[in-house]
C-alpha cells in the first residue's frame, strides 16, 4: 500500500484555513492524505471546518490572555513531531510567518512563501511565487523533506463543506513557550474602515500629491467619482498620511474595481500588481515617462493639480 | 571638524574631477572627490568619443581595463538634405593599433571606472552630495558648504561641469550668455552587437563616428553625431540655444525630426531607446574662458569652458583630462611650498597653455564664430546634394559637366559666389 | 553591547529587465542596499546613540555585495563595522541557506544583544529570513516591529501591529527583530560621515571563516519569468487639460464604469 501524505495545516483565522485546505488538497495529487489541521476556537470554528475533506482537527480552545498567536509554536511543534508532516501549510498573516520561518529553520528544511500556485512535474512538487516584489515570478522545486509554506488569502479556493468525511475532533493543551516576550498591552485598533478589494471605484494618490491638505481634494474627487481612496505604499507607511488598509500592491491590498484611476503614481510594480484585475485603469502623472502609462487604458500627461479640479467639475456637470 | 582636515576639496566626478583627484591622491594629498550623484558619472550624459592620449599619459594602456566600447576607426561626415544624404568616410589602419586615437565610451560606465581609479589611489569619494556655495576668507576660497555642512581644503578645484556654479560664485565667470551655449540632446539606443557589427561594417571592436550637418537641425546652427558603442548606439545633437530660442523650436521637436530621416532611421531602426538626456555645451571656445584661478580655487574641464564645438562635434572629456593633469600638477606645488595663493596657482595657467589644450582651443578659435553662419546648416548641404543628383541622377538627358552642375546647384540655391568664397575661407581658417 | 542589523544588497528591483520573450535579466542593475533594510539600520544605530554600543552591519551574498559604493552607503548611515560573508554559492541563495550564514557569522562576533532585521529584502521579500536567524539562535524573535526602546533593566520595549492588533511588548535580550519599514525614516548620509567611512573597518569573511564547509541549496530555482500584464488601451489622451478631462469622462462612460 503506498504511503499516505500528511499535511498539517494552522492558521489563527478560519476563513483562511479553509482556502489552506484548498491548497492541501493541491498537495494531496489526488492521492490519499490524511489531512490535518490546528484550529484556536470553540465548537462554531472546528464546524466551519467539518464536511470540507480534513481527516483531524486539532482543536485548542482558546490561549491564555497573556499570549500571542505566535505563543502557539511550542504546541504546534509538538504536533509536528507526532504527526510528521510532509507539508506544513501555514496561513500567511503575520503570526504565520514567524511561526513558518521557526518551523523551517528547527527542521532545517526549506520554506516556501506566499505560493500562488501548486503543481507537479516528473520529479515532483513545483510552486510559483512572486519575487522582485512582484516584478517576477519564480518557480522553485524544494529540495528538503518536509516543506513549510506560506499561503495568504485569495490565492486557494475555499473549500466549502461537500465532503462526506466527518473529522475526528482531537482536543489539545497549550503549551508554552519556553522564553518569549511578555505581553504589557494589547489595543484593538480602530475597525478597517475600507475593504478596497471590494470597492467598486478606486482613486488611488501618489507621491505626486505634495501636501497632506490637498487629500481633501481627492477626498472631493473621490465623492464626485463613488469611489473609494486608495494610496501607494509611500503615502501610507513613509509618511502616514492614509491607513496601511488603503495601499495597493504587493504587500498592500490588491483591487478587483471597474475603475482605478492613479494621481502622480508612478507605476512601480510593487504597486500596479495590485490592479492587474482592475477593469479600467486611468494614470495622471505629468511625467509621460512615467511607466503607469504603459499600464493604463487612458493616460493623461498634466499637473494633477489642474486635472483633479477640471475632473470635479465635468462629473459634477455631467 | 579639525580631524577632517584635507588639502583638496575636487567638486564634481565627471572625467575632469576624477582625473584631479587620482593625480593628487597619488601624490600623496589628502583629497575628497564630491560629487552630488549616487556616483560618478550618474548624472553624466552618456556616450561620446574619447580621444586617448593624454588619458594613455596618467593610465597607460588605460583601454585594457576600462569600460571603453570600441576604439574608433571611422570618422564619416555627412551632409544631411530632407531626402538625401551624402558621405565622406575616413578609416585608417594606424587607429585601429594601441594607443589608438579615440574610443566611443559611455559615461555612466567610464567616469565611474575613473572614479574608482580615483578611490584606489586613495581619493575620498563623497557621493551624494550637492555642493550649494564656497565657504570665503576675503578673498580666499577656503571650503565648501553643503547644506548645514561645512568642509575645508587648503584648496578648491571646481570641476562641476558646464553650469559651474562654483565659478560662478567665486566671481570667475558670469553666468552663461544664450549666445554662446549649444543644447546637446543624446539618446542611447540598444541594439545587439552583431547587428552594428553589420549594419556599420565593423570587424570586432572597431567602431565609427558619424558627424553629420545639413537638414539635422532643420537649418538651425549646429550639428548632429552617431556614435557606435559595443551594443549600443549614442546619437545626438548639438544645436545652439539662441537660434532656438528665436525660432521657437522645441529642441526636442528638432531631435524627433532628426532621428526620422531615412538616413538616421536606417542606422538606428530596430533598436530600443535606454536613455535620454539634455546638456548645455559651453560653446564659445577661447573666447568664453573663464578666469582659471584664484586664491584657494582652481577651475577645470567644463567649468573652464574648455570644450571644442567645430560644429559636427563636441570635444571635452580630453581637454578635461588635460585640465586636470595641468592642475594637479599646481596643486601638488603649492602644497609643497604651502602656499595656495592666486601667485602660486597661476602656475596652472601655465601650464595649461603648454599643453595640448590651449593649443587646439587657439586652432579652432574661430569655430564658433564660424559656426554661427547659417549657410552652413541650410544652403550648403542642399547644394551639395543638387551637385550630387546631377551627377547620379540618369533622367534622359544628356549628362552635364561638373562645373555646370555646380555653378546650378550654387544659383539655384541663392547662393551669391562671394559669399561662397568667403564661407570657404573661414572654413579652412576655423576648422 | 554590540548591535548587529541584517542588510541584504541585491540588484535593485527598478533596473528590472523584461525581455520580449517574458525572461528576466538583473544582469544591468545597480546593486544596492534593500530601501525596506535601511529602517532597520536607522532603527538600530538610533538605538546606539541613544544607549551607547555599536552597530555592526551584517550582509551575505557573491563577491558583487563587495562594492566600494555599497560599503561606503553603509557605513556612512551609522554603522560602525561591516561584515560581509562572501561565497558565490551564495548566489540565489534561498533563506535557509542565508539564515544559516548570518547565524554563524553573528555567533562569531563577540558581545551580540540585539539583531534587527529589514521587513523584507528587496529581491526576495518573503519576510522569512530575520526569523530564522531567530530561531536558530534561540532567541526571542518577533516581526512586524514598528517600534523598539531600550529600558534600564537590559531589556527593550517592542511595539508591534499585528493584523488588527496594536502591542506593547518586553522583550528580554538576546533577542531578534524583524521591524517594518515604517519604524524610523533613513537618514541621508552627511559628508562627515561620509569621510569617517571610509576608515571604519570591513570584513570580509568567507565560508569556512564561519564554520560552513559548503551549503546544500533548500531550493531549486527552475525558471524566472515576467509576470502576466493585463492587457490595456494604451490610450494617451490629448489637447488642453479640459479637453483630456471631458474625453476621459466620455471614454469612462462609453465603457460603463462611471
Ligand atoms: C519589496 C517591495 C515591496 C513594495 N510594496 C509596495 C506596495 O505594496 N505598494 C506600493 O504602492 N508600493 C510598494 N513598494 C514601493 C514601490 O516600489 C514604489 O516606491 C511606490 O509604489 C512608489 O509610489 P508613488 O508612485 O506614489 O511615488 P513615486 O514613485 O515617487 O512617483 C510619484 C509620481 O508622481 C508624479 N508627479 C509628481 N508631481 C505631480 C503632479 N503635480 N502632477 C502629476 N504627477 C505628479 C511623478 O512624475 C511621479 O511619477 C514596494 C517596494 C519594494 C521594494
Ligand atoms: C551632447 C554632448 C556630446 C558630447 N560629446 C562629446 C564627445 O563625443 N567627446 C568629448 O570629448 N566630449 C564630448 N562632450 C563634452 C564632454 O561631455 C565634456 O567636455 C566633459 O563631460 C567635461 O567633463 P567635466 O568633468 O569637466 O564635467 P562633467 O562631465 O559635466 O562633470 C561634472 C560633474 O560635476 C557634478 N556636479 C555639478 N555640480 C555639482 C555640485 N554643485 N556639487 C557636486 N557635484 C556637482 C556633476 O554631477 C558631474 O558629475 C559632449 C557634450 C555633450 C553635451
Ligand atoms: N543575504 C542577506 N544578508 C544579510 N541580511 C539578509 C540577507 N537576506 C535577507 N536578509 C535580512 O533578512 C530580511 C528578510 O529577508 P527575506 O526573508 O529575504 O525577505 C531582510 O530584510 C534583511 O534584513
Amino acid at each position: 500500500m503506498e504511503i499516505q501524505r500528511q499535511i498539517f495545516i494552522f492558521s489563527e483565522d478560519i476563513t483562511l484555513v479553509r482556502e489552506l485546505i484548498g491548497a492541501a488538497q493541491v498537495l494531496a495529487e489526488g492521492k490519499p492524505a490524511i489531512l490535518s489541521a490546528l484550529v484556536i476556537g470553540g465548537s462554531t470554528s472546528v464546524e466551519q471546518m467539518q464536511n470540507t475533506g480534513v481527516d483531524r482537527i486539532y482543536r485548542l480552545d482558546t490561549l491564555p490572555p497573556d499570549c500571542l498567536v505566535e505563543d502557539i509554536f511550542q504546541t504546534l511543534w509538538g504536533l509536528t513531531r507526532e504527526i510528521k508532516p510532509d507539508y506544513l501549510v501555514i496561513g500567511a498573516t503575520t503570526a504565520g510567518r514567524l511561526i513558518c520561518g521557526r518551523l523551517a529553520a528547527r527542521l532545517n528544511t526549506t520554506a516556501l512563501t506566499d505560493i500562488q500556485t501548486i503543481e507537479f512535474d516528473a520529479q515532483g512538487l513545483l510552486i510559483r511565487h512572486m519575487v522582485f516584489g512582484g516584478g517576477a515570478q519564480r518557480l522553485e522545486r524544494p529540495l528538503r523533506q518536509p516543506v513549510v509554506m506560506t499561503i495568504g488569502k485569495g490565492q486557494f479556493e475555499s473549500q466549502a463543506a461537500r465532503s462526506e468525511k466527518v473529522a475526528e475532533v482531537i482536543p489539545v493543551a497549550f503549551t508554552p513557550p519556553e522564553t518569549r516576550a511578555i505581553l504589557r498591552e494589547r489595543r484593538e485598533l480602530p475597525p478597517v474602515s475600507v475593504n478596497l478589494a471590494e470597492a467598486k471605484r478606486v482613486v488611488c494618490p501618489g507621491r505626486g500629491i505634495a501636501r497632506r491638505e490637498d487629500l481633501t481634494m481627492v477626498e472631493e474627487l473621490a465623492r464626485s467619482l463613488g469611489a473609494e481612496i486608495a494610496c501607494t505604499r509611500p503615502l501610507s507607511e513613509g509618511l502616514g498620511w492614509l491607513p496601511r488598509e488603503r495601499y495597493i500592491g504587493i504587500s498592500g491590498a490588491y483591487i478587483k474595481a471597474d475603475l482605478y484611476v492613479g494621481l502622480g503614481v508612478s507605476g512601480q510594480v510593487q504597486h500596479t500588481i495590485g490592479i492587474t484585475d482592475a477593469r479600467v485603469v486611468v494614470a495622471i502623472n505629468r511625467d509621460a515617462e512615467a511607466p503607469i502609462f504603459k499600464q493604463a487604458d487612458y493616460g493623461i500627461v498634466a499637473d494633477l493639480y489642474e486635472v483633479m479640479p477640471a475632473l470635479i467639475d465635468a462629473l459634477r456637470s455631467a | 571638524m579639525s580631524e577632517e582636515k584635507l588639502d583638496v576639496i575636487v567638486v564634481g566626478s565627471g572625467v575632469a574631477g576624477c582625473s584631479a583627484a587620482l593625480l593628487l591622491a597619488r601624490a600623496g594629498l589628502r583629497v575628497a572627490l564630491i560629487e552630488r550623484g549616487p556616483y560618478p558619472g550618474s548624472k553624466n550624459l552618456s556616450g561620446g568619443v574619447l580621444y586617448g592620449r593624454v588619458l594613455h599619459q596618467i593610465i597607460p594602456n588605460f583601454w585594457e581595463q576600462a569600460p571603453v566600447e570600441r576604439f574608433i576607426t571611422n570618422q564619416v561626415v555627412t551632409f544631411l538634405t530632407e531626402d538625401s544624404s551624402i558621405s565622406l568616410d575616413y578609416k585608417t589602419e594606424a587607429f585601429s593599433q594601441p594607443p589608438y586615437n579615440a574610443f566611443s565610451v559611455l559615461r555612466a560606465k567610464f567616469d565611474r571606472w575613473l572614479g574608482d581609479q580615483a578611490e584606489a589611489a586613495g581619493a575620498l569619494l563623497v557621493p551624494g552630495i550637492k555642493v550649494d556655495r564656497l565657504i570665503l576668507d576675503g578673498k580666499k576660497v577656503i571650503g565648501i558648504a553643503a547644506g548645514e555642512e561645512e568642509m575645508f581644503a587648503e584648496v578648491v578645484i571646481a570641476a562641476d561641469g558646464a553650469n559651474s556654479f562654483l565659478a560662478q560664485q567665486a566671481g570667475l565667470r558670469p553666468r552663461l550668455p544664450e549666445e554662446h551655449v549649444a543644447v546637446g540632446i543624446k539618446e542611447v539606443i540598444a541594439l545587439p552587437q552583431d547587428v552594428i557589427e553589420n549594419r556599420f561594417r565593423l570587424n570586432g571592436n572597431e567602431g565609427c563616428a558619424f558627424n553629420i550637418v545639413g537638414s539635422a537641425t532643420q537649418g538651425i546652427a549646429g550639428g548632429g553625431f552617431l556614435y557606435t558603442n559595443r551594443d549600443s548606439i549614442s546619437v545626438g545633437l548639438v544645436i545652439q540655444l539662441a537660434d532656438l530660442i528665436e525660432r521657437q523650436i522645441k529642441v526636442t521637436e528638432v531631435f524627433d525630426h532628426f532621428l526620422q530621416h531615412p538616413f538616421i532611421d536606417s542606422l538606428i531602426k530596430g533598436g530600443k531607446m535606454m536613455e535620454y538626456g539634455a546638456h548645455l555645451v559651453p560653446e564659445g571656445g577661447l573666447r568664453m574662458m573663464p578666469r582659471l584661478f584664484m586664491d584657494g580655487m582652481l577651475v577645470i574641464g567644463d567649468a573652464a569652458g574648455l570644450t571644442i564645438n567645430n560644429g559636427f562635434w563636441v570635444r571635452g572629456m580630453d581637454l578635461a583630462i588635460g585640465s586636470a593633469i595641468a592642475a594637479a600638477e599646481a596643486v601638488i606645488r603649492a602644497h609643497e611650498s604651502r602656499d595656495f595663493s592666486e601667485q602660486s596657482l597661476a602656475f596652472y595657467h601655465q601650464k595649461l597653455s603648454e599643453s595640448f589644450v590651449m593649443a587646439d582651443l587657439q586652432t579652432y578659435a574661430r569655430a564658433p564664430h564660424f559656426m554661427q553662419n547659417p549657410r552652413l546648416f541650410t544652403v550648403y548641404p542642399q547644394v551639395l546634394r543638387d551637385i550630387f543628383l546631377g551627377i547620379y541622377e540618369q533622367n534622359a538627358r544628356p549628362n552635364q559637366h561638373l562645373m555646370t552642375i555646380g555653378r546650378r546647384a550654387v544659383q539655384q540655391n541663392d547662393l551669391s559666389l562671394l559669399d561662397l568664397l568667403k564661407d570657404l575661407w573661414n572654413g579652412a581658417r576655423a576648422l | 553591547m554590540n548591535i548587529v542589523v541584517c542588510l541584504k544588497i541585491t540588484p535593485d528591483p527598478e533596473d528590472l529587465e523584461i525581455g520580449p520573450d517574458g525572461s528576466v535579466s538583473t544582469t544591468h542593475a545597480e546593486w544596492k542596499t534593500g530601501s525596506f533594510d535601511l529602517p532597520a539600520l536607522e532603527a538600530g544605530v538610533r538605538l546606539a546613540e541613544m544607549h551607547g554600543g555599536k552597530v555592526i552591519a551584517l550582509s551575505a551574498g557573491t563577491s558583487q555585495i563587495n562594492q566600494s559604493k555599497v560599503r561606503k552607503d553603509i557605513l556612512s548611515r551609522g554603522a560602525e563595522e561591516l561584515v560581509l560573508v562572501v561565497d558565490d554559492s551564495l548566489k540565489d541563495a534561498s533563506t535557509a541557506e542565508t539564515a544559516l550564514v548570518l547565524e554563524k557569522a553573528i555567533r562569531k562576533l563577540t558581545d551580540v544583544q540585539l539583531v534587527l532585521f529589514g521587513e523584507g529584502s528587496a529581491d526576495l521579500y518573503f519576510q522569512q529570513t530575520g526569523v530564522q536567524v531567530g530561531e536558530r539562535l534561540g532567541w526571542v524573535t518577533l516581526n512586524a516591529v514598528q517600534d523598539v526602546r531600550l529600558l534600564e533593566n537590559e531589556a527593550l520595549e517592542v511595539q508591534r501591529i499585528v493584523e488588527h492588533e496594536l502591542q506593547v511588548l518586553d522583550v528580554p535580550l538576546p533577542a531578534v527583530l524583524c521591524v517594518t519599514s515604517d519604524i524610523c525614516e533613513p537618514r541621508l548620509a552627511s559628508m562627515r560621515e561620509i569621510l569617517r567611512a571610509s576608515k571604519k573597518t570591513v570584513f570580509e569573511w568567507s565560508l569556512s571563516d564561519i564554520g560552513i564547509e559548503g551549503l546544500t541549496p533548500s531550493v531549486e530555482i527552475v525558471k524566472v519569468m515576467a509576470p502576466p500584464r493585463a492587457s490595456r488601451k494604451g490610450e494617451m489622451l490629448s489637447g488642453s487639460v479640459e479637453e483630456m478631462v471631458s474625453a476621459l469622462v466620455n471614454n469612462l462612460r462609453k465603457d460603463g464604469v462611471l
